[in-house]
């Protein structure tokens, strides 16, 4: 084992899930996953765990009746392996942590001191910040011995030039509260940018990127230039931006006040019909899954216009971008939906020749899985197809960090 | 003699025009509403504004709503008018009964008078399902409200049959609201102002586009009532909440070269129009034409310049600063421009105007002060 060699337990939370992946750095090696489910809620199934260690998969039920319970789960798991194999272990925790708010800006070791700041941020991302919080607050008392890190989903965004991230509210009420477009899926947006250009063969800090995370539940635009985020679709809150499975996405607020004024509606009233039942599900009324809707295109309506809102959304944003970066180098389409679907990426890219964007139909029919250029060959911008890796981002950051941290 | 009238809560403007001569006051004579209720009084006020043997021809009438109902932009005002506008007046609780005032008072002390509608929403009512309803929930009746309804439908009807031939254009409206359209063989594609006046580019005091998030959180930490909201995003934001400034667009932006907020304000708003150029550009694929207008369009030349300085990279070339003034629509992009870029000076009013002429000649003007 080399000196810089350390083994990152990275802890991905959801609302009712926890993944986690032991990942070898530097050499960002896979050296187990595993993914609990359906913790804490009522479903038709029960709760369980699927858990890969080399070509060892196995899928148990547990009791995961709480976040604590899954991690507790997933401790025990890694413990059996490394009982059978002692180069499966672990020196650090890396959390993903959705929203810091003005308390971190970069991926931070996190020290007893921290958990308070912390905890102060659970209102800005009511879905992910508690579940990270509380699995952060859990490591820092029963593995003291172990460093954590949090990174965060905004932090790749802190570059947003003043003039994109401003809200035309007051002043004095943007500075007092910090209201400004904070941005998400940063951690993905960096990843995918990165691993464009290593696959491309370009520098980073030369190039003019667009990256569409479209995942089954949240899915943002990104507008990159020199290795920089100058834009990012989702504001304040993951709300805003792309229609997504049950959000709304950009919406005119008269709307939204029209709900609580007439209709008499109250703020948790109104937060669910736009977090909880609208985007693909306020359309299509019979599923939030936009691969439902696709299976249902041509038969039903309501599949025609909830799809090509979704995809005009997409396309406004490739518009917008197109401007701001004066002509996109690469386009990225990655996450579930990014990777899964070609008619997303056929539509999306559709009449986008005056852009410099031109799809090859074969190719992008044809994905074979990993990494390719799906361009046809007189487009003067690349688009890949590139699977996201926000675990090893997020290994990546927390090992960057921590050697920074032992150097000093 | 042309009437072409808006309406207000308070009073009304009448923008007067000489068939004839084809001349017109630039600056309208505002009338307090309450003559509206006194037929000898409203009947004088009217005879006062003609001179001599000037007759009224004609009146038209700016019409802020028009929902689905009016589907044309022009309409003759004839015996259901009233009627239909009223089941309208929930959309329009303000705008409306004014509005149907006015018109009643014509219809009763000038009966003979040709009178006209004309919508600035109607244009929008061929735009395509995706782009005419949010994506939230389609269940209470009310929800069947919630639509992109547009607005300066009268600016941009016109600007999407600038050009002759089939042609993509884009046509973007400076006026007190900022609005941007894409056309195609002049049927809309897409408009930035949707449901209510506050979606879309930021105005004098209002926030236009915003993270709903921002409202919750308000709301739910800092215990911000929805009243507060209200008047916060209608009546403190936009420019006046980022400079402290209470001033026309025009007022502002000459300041915008001495003042840094200011400076900075113009920053946000030339990006967020940006955003809505390209949004409108990628829905319909391409672009023939851009055409800018509304009444800060000559104020906000240097402003127009710089967008479209941003556009370069799509072959548009613009002739430099300063543009010669001229009355009417003029071409400021250079002759190898791939895309033609039109400034068009003329006012809704004239607009309303110049269609009115075109379907009063042969109506036999009835001198108003007949049917005393």
């Amino acid at each position: 084992m080399k000196s810089e060699d350390l083994n990152v337990l990275v802890l991905n939370c959801g609302s009712s899930s926890l993944k986690y992946k032991i990942i070898k750095m530097p050499e960002e090696k896979e050296i187990l996953w595993g993914e609990a489910e359906r913790i804490g809620i009522k479903t038709a199934g029960k709760p369980f765990i699927t858990h890969v260690t080399g070509t060892k998969r196995r899928v148990i039920e547990a009791e995961l009746n709480s976040l604590d319970d899954a991690f507790s789960k997933a401790l025990e798991l890694i413990k059996e392996d490394t009982g059978e194999d002692p180069s499966i272990y672990f020196d650090i925790f890396a959390h993903r942590y959705v929203h810091p708010g003005k308390f971190f800006s970069s991926t931070s070791r996190i020290l007893g001191k921290d958990i308070g700041k912390l905890r102060k941020t659970l209102e800005l991302a009511p879905i992910h910040n508690p579940s990270s919080f509380s699995l952060i607050e859990k490591c820092s008392t029963d593995y003291t011995a172990v460093p954590q890190y949090a990174v965060f989903d905004t932090t790749f965004h802190k570059t947003i030039p003043e003039e994109n991230r401003t809200y035309a509210l007051p002043v004095k009420m943007i500075k007092k509260y910090d209201l400004h477009r904070v941005g998400f899926h940063g951690i993905s947006h960096k990843y995918v940018m990165e691993e464009a250009c290593r696959f491309l063969g370009v520098d980073v800090k030369t190039q003019k990127i667009i990256s569409c995370h479209l995942g089954t539940g949240g899915a943002s635009v990104c507008a990159i230039k020199d290795g920089k985020s100058i834009f990012s679709s989702m504001g304040f809150t993951p709300l805003e931006g792309l229609i997504m499975n049950t959000r709304s996405g950009d919406l005119d607020m008269g709307y939204v006040l029209n709900l609580m004024y007439s209709r008499k509606l109250s703020i948790d009233e109104t937060e669910k019909i736009l977090n909880k039942k609208s985007g693909i599900l306020g359309v299509y009324a019979q599923s939030s899954d936009l691969r439902d809707v696709m299976k249902n295109l041509g038969k039903d309506v309501k599949a025609d216009i909830a799809f090509s809102m979704y995809i005009k959304r997409i396309r406004k944003y490739l518009g917008f971008y197109s401007l701001l970066l004066k002509k996109p180098d690469i386009m990225i389409f990655t996450d579930s939906i990014g990777i899964s679907s070609p008619l997303v990426r056929e539509q999306a890219c559709a009449n986008l020749e005056f852009l410099g964007i031109r799809l090859d139909k074969d190719k992008n029919w044809n994905y074979p899985g990993g990494i390719i250029d799906a361009a046809g060959p007189e487009s003067e911008c690349r688009i890949l197809i590139l699977p996201t890796n926000e675990e090893v981002m997020i290994a990546r950051e927390a090992y960057r960090r921590h050697k920074n941290d032992i150097c000093h | 003699m042309i009437f072409v009238i808006e309406t207000g809560s308070e009073d009304f403007k009448i923008f007067k025009y000489s068939k004839d001569e084809n001349v017109y006051i630039k600056e309208p004579v505002r009338i307090k509403s309450h003559i509206l209720r006194d037929d000898e009084g409203f009947i004088n006020r009217i005879n006062s504004l003609l001179a001599g043997s000037e007759v009224l021809e004609a009146v038209s009438f700016r019409v802020n709503f028009g929902g689905d109902i009016f589907r044309e932009k022009m309409l003759p005002i004839d015996s259901t008018f009233k009627l239909r506008m009223r089941e309208l007046i929930r959309n329009s609780p303000l705008g409306i009964p004014p509005l149907l005032e006015t018109v009643s008072a014509f219809e009763d002390n000038f009966p003979e008078l040709p009178l006209y509608a004309f919508f600035e929403t109607s244009y929008f009512n061929a735009l395509p399902d995706e782009e005419r309803y949010y994506a939230v929930p389609m269940e209470a009746p009310a929800d069947h409200d919630v639509r992109r309804w547009g607005y300066h439908g009268i600016y941009h009807q016109f600007n999407s049959n600038v050009l002759p031939g089939e042609k993509k254009i884009i046509s973007v409206v400076l006026d007190k609201l900022v609005t941007v359209c894409s056309s195609v063989n002049g049927k809309p594609f897409s408009i930035n102002l949707g449901c209510t006046p506050l979606e879309g580019i930021m105005g004098r005091t209002s926030s236009g586009d915003l993270d709903p998030g921002i409202v919750f959180y308000l709301m739910r930490r800092y215990n911000y009532s929805i009243y507060r909201i209200d008047t916060l995003l209608k009546k403190e934001s936009g420019f006046l909440g980022l400079t402290g400034y209470d001033l026309e667009t025009d007022k502002l932006y000459e300041l915008a070269g001495k003042d840094e907020k200011t400076a900075f304000a113009f920053r946000v708003f030339e990006n967020q129009i940006l955003k809505s150029i390209g949004e409108a550009l990628s829905v319909i694929g391409g672009i023939d034409a851009i055409v800018f207008c509304g009444c800060y369009a000559d104020s906000l030349k240097p402003l127009i310049f710089q967008i479209i300085k941003n556009l370069s990279f799509l072959g548009i070339s613009i002739k430099a600063l300063p543009w010669p003034d001229s009355p009417g629509v003029r071409d400021v992009s250079v002759s190898g421009s791939a895309v033609r870029v039109i400034v068009n000076s003329l006012a809704w009013n004239e607009i309303v105007y110049q269609d009115t002429k075109n379907i009063t000649p042969k109506i036999h003007p009835i001198h108003p002060m007949a049917r005393i």
